[in-house]
């Protein structure tokens, strides 16, 4: 039985065979301004592989990698809810194999197929990663498939990269780039003069976030507690607490009329870059809808997963300032929902206004140092008490990499602090070019904090790993 | 016989005077270089050896293509083809006139165009031992040119030219002291040259060898030898395909590209 997904695939495939071969057809002044041949001059080539020549000639390339990583815990796993697992290994193995053929018929146009494979908790998964077709007109590109789009300008902390969901397996241990998940979607960019660029996207589905389910180690569900609070009143659950993370709300089902877009101008001088954006999509990450009900051996407390409409608006900057680049962003969301203290007979929620910005300076200097620095503010406008979160919260990021003899060896030092909270996480790592495209990496994960805090509920997940590298 | 002798005398004077009017002046050849680089449109694929004082070799190959504005303006784009770590990266530096590069780089892992800062002159090149001064075009008007003598290199007669830094801001941005450059007399490509860093020390010497001419009439060297002499680093630049006149599509040079 095809479902929604599966029939936009086929869809998207014959559409986009019919709309090459339309292409193809159309009058030269639609396509982009072919390049003027003279008699090509070429001369003895350098020795290559007779088959990597063949596809060059064809318009395919490729590229990707194989990786394998071991991460030690030196602490045991604390299970936060019943149905989590109670047997953890110390030890966790984790592999991944992306591959990604590029097939270009012609300059203008461009289809991209990857796949990626992980071996991820004793079981591997394999799943289609960017599947588009792209395409280069006189004063616009487009873009159809399952892609990856960022919006910002700042790096790991990007608060207008709202488009693709992520997965937060391991929590925001993986670099942003490693836990995006691509998306179908259609991207268009329209070019109105060098300087200014207006861009649209449609995402017809909704996915949410992947987090951690029953693994003691990454779950990000609250412990499970004992009692709740109502209109000042304690009262114990001796019914059990019910949670229900993984199934999907019915408001946020795969179907089209849960499709999210957005706009982007951006305009550009030569030393600066601004956009300004606006989204309207779904909050990603969801809210714990909790609701209580009674059972014959007292008070139940049911915790759901739901997801709610997010509209966001949104500025992004990029400016050079020597052998420096200032960058910042700053994104609006209108109504999202934040956790209550006490539970009545609503769903525990309450709509609230958020700010989330962030403001950045970058350092590089050649093929030796690169320096991000971050400052992210975050604040929930019309705060009242009964909210759980705080009403603002400042944190400092910050990524410190070295290189020596030709980037054979770095080192990198990246940092979070939570001047609210107080949690943080530390993680320095070593690593060494072994060959062309092979790395070795060793590292270390140093966790802080309050076991209510974001990084600190992973107190107990200090790790050291190794990880192998091979790219092609 | 006084007469005989002066006669001779302002001949001898004549002759050396006329042709010393004929050389070029070190100025003169610079210009010819410059003429020899300066080209609407180039492309090329660059296959590269690095090769540390250990012996231990890496390989980087590049595809390039380079474009020349009509007010004299450089353009490149460069695309990463290995190894696998870099493949897919893009590297797009604009010359502005009186201020910066302006450059940018496409990541693949992060999939977006990103602005960065101008590369210092001293910075490597992709790890190479080409700096980005190297790269760049030469500044005939900040520096001093002058012809020291000609020396045959590989067959071939050459001018021999010192160029010093001549303005203030120039020796301040400058990574060298001092350059000695040998300019091929026949087509005025530059096959040699030695880079003396701030202390007047011996840094890079710089060899070009497999000069042939294009059919757009341009002469171009495919191969170049770059070694640091005080750390015994080498780079080895071989062209496997360089299209001179070609013309390419003015997007290829903006951050539309970048993807």
């Amino acid at each position: 039985m095809l479902n929604n997904q599966n029939r936009f695939f086929i869809l998207w495939a014959m559409g986009c065979l019919i709309l090459s071969m339309s292409i193809i057809s159309l009058p030269a002044s639609l396509h982009a301004e072919p390049a003027e041949t003279v008699e090509d001059e070429l001369t003895e080539e350098g020795g290559q592989c007779p088959l990597a020549t063949g596809l060059e000639e064809m318009g395919i390339s490729y590229r990707g990698f194989i990786e394998g990583q071991g991460d030690y815990f030196l602490f045991d796993a604390q299970a936060k809810t019943q149905d989590a697992y109670l047997a953890k290994d110390d030890v966790d193995y984790s592999g991944r194999l992306r591959l990604r053929v590029d097939y270009a018929p012609s300059d203008e146009s461009t289809f991209v197929f990857s796949t990626d494979s992980k071996y991820w908790d004793r079981s591997v998964t394999h799943d289609f990663y960017e599947i588009y077709w792209d395409h280069t007109f006189n004063y616009m590109d487009l873009r159809l498939g399952r892609q990856i789009v960022t919006w910002g300008r700042c790096d790991e902390i990007i608060p207008l990269d709202v488009v693709n969901p992520q997965d937060l397996r391991r929590f925001f241990l993986p670099l942003r780039e490693e836990r995006k998940l691509p998306v179908w979607m259609a991207h268009s960019n329209l070019y109105l003069g060098d300087a200014v660029t207006f861009s649209a996207l449609w995402v017809p589905f909704f996915e949410a976030n992947k987090i951690a389910d029953h693994d003691p180690r990454w779950d990000i569900r609250p412990a499970q507690p004992d009692s709740i609070t109502i209109q000042g009143v304690t009262i114990p659950l001796e019914g059990g607490v019910n949670t229900s993370i993984k199934e999907p709300d019915d408001d946020s089902d795969d179907s089209l009329r849960n499709g999210q877009f957005g706009f982007k101008l951006t305009t550009q001088t030569d030393k600066s870059i601004f956009d300004l954006v606006y989204y309207y999509g779904w909050d990603q990450m969801g809210s714990l809808d909790k609701r209580i009900s009674f059972s014959q051996n007292g008070v139940v407390l049911n915790i759901r997963k739901k997801h709610f409409r997010d509209s966001m608006a949104g500025v992004s900057f990029s400016t050079l300032l020597g052998d420096f680049v200032l960058r910042g962003e700053a994104a609006y969301h209108w109504e999202k929902y934040f956790d209550i203290i006490d539970i009545d007979d609503e769903d525990a929620l309450a709509p609230k206004d958020f700010l989330d910005s962030c403001l950045g300076l970058e350092y590089r200097r050649g093929d030796q140092w690169y320096i991000n620095f971050l400052v992210q503010y975050k604040k929930i406008m019309d705060f009242d008490s009964t909210l759980v979160q705080r009403k603002s919260e400042t944190i400092l990021f910050g990524i410190i990499d070295k290189f020596w003899a030709r980037k054979t060896f770095q080192i990198r030092l990246l940092y979070y602090y939570n001047l609210d909270d107080g949690d943080s996480r530390f993680n320095p790592q070593l690593s060494y070019e072994l060959a062309d495209g092979l790395r070795a990496t060793l590292g270390a994960e140093i966790i802080t904090g309050e076991a209510d805090t974001d990084w600190g509920q992973f107190e107990d997940n200090d790790l050291i790993y190794l990880k192998f590298k091979y790219s092609f | 016989m006084a007469k005989i002798i002066v006669t001779a005398i302002l001949c001898v004077g004549l002759y050396t005077g006329l042709a010393y009017c004929e050389a070029f002046s070190g100025l003169d050849i610079m210009k010819r270089n410059d003429a020899t680089q300066v080209v609407n449109f180039e492309q090329g694929t660059i296959s590269m050896t690095l090769t540390n004082s250990n012996n231990r070799v890496r390989h980087r190959k590049v595809a390039q293509k380079i474009m020349h504005t009509q007010k004299g303006l450089r353009y490149r784009f460069i695309n990463f083809l290995s190894p696998g770590d870099v493949k897919g990266t893009k590297l797009l530096s604009l010359e502005n006139k009186d201020d910066d590069d302006t450059q940018w780089i496409f990541l693949p892992a992060i999939k977006r165009a990103r602005q960065i800062s101008a590369a210092n002159n001293t910075d490597s090149f992709v790890g190479t031992e080409m700096s980005f001064e190297d790269l760049r075009r030469e500044k005939l008007n900040e520096h001093t040119y002058t012809v020291i003598g000609e020396e045959t290199i590989d067959g071939q007669p050459c001018y021999k030219i010192e160029a010093i830094p001549a303005t203030p801001e120039r020796k301040k941005i400058s990574g060298y002291s001092k350059r000695i450059l040998w300019i091929r007399k026949d087509n005025f490509v530059g096959v040699q040259s030695h880079f003396f860093d701030k202390k007047g020390d011996l840094m890079k010497v710089f060899q070009a060898s497999d000069v042939r001419q294009l059919p757009s009439g341009h002469h171009r060297a495919f191969n170049f030898h770059l070694k640091n002499v005080k750390i015994n680093h080498t780079t080895d630049l071989l062209f496997s395909e360089i299209v001179i006149g070609q013309k390419i599509n003015k997007r290829t040079f903006s951050v539309r590209n970048l993807k």
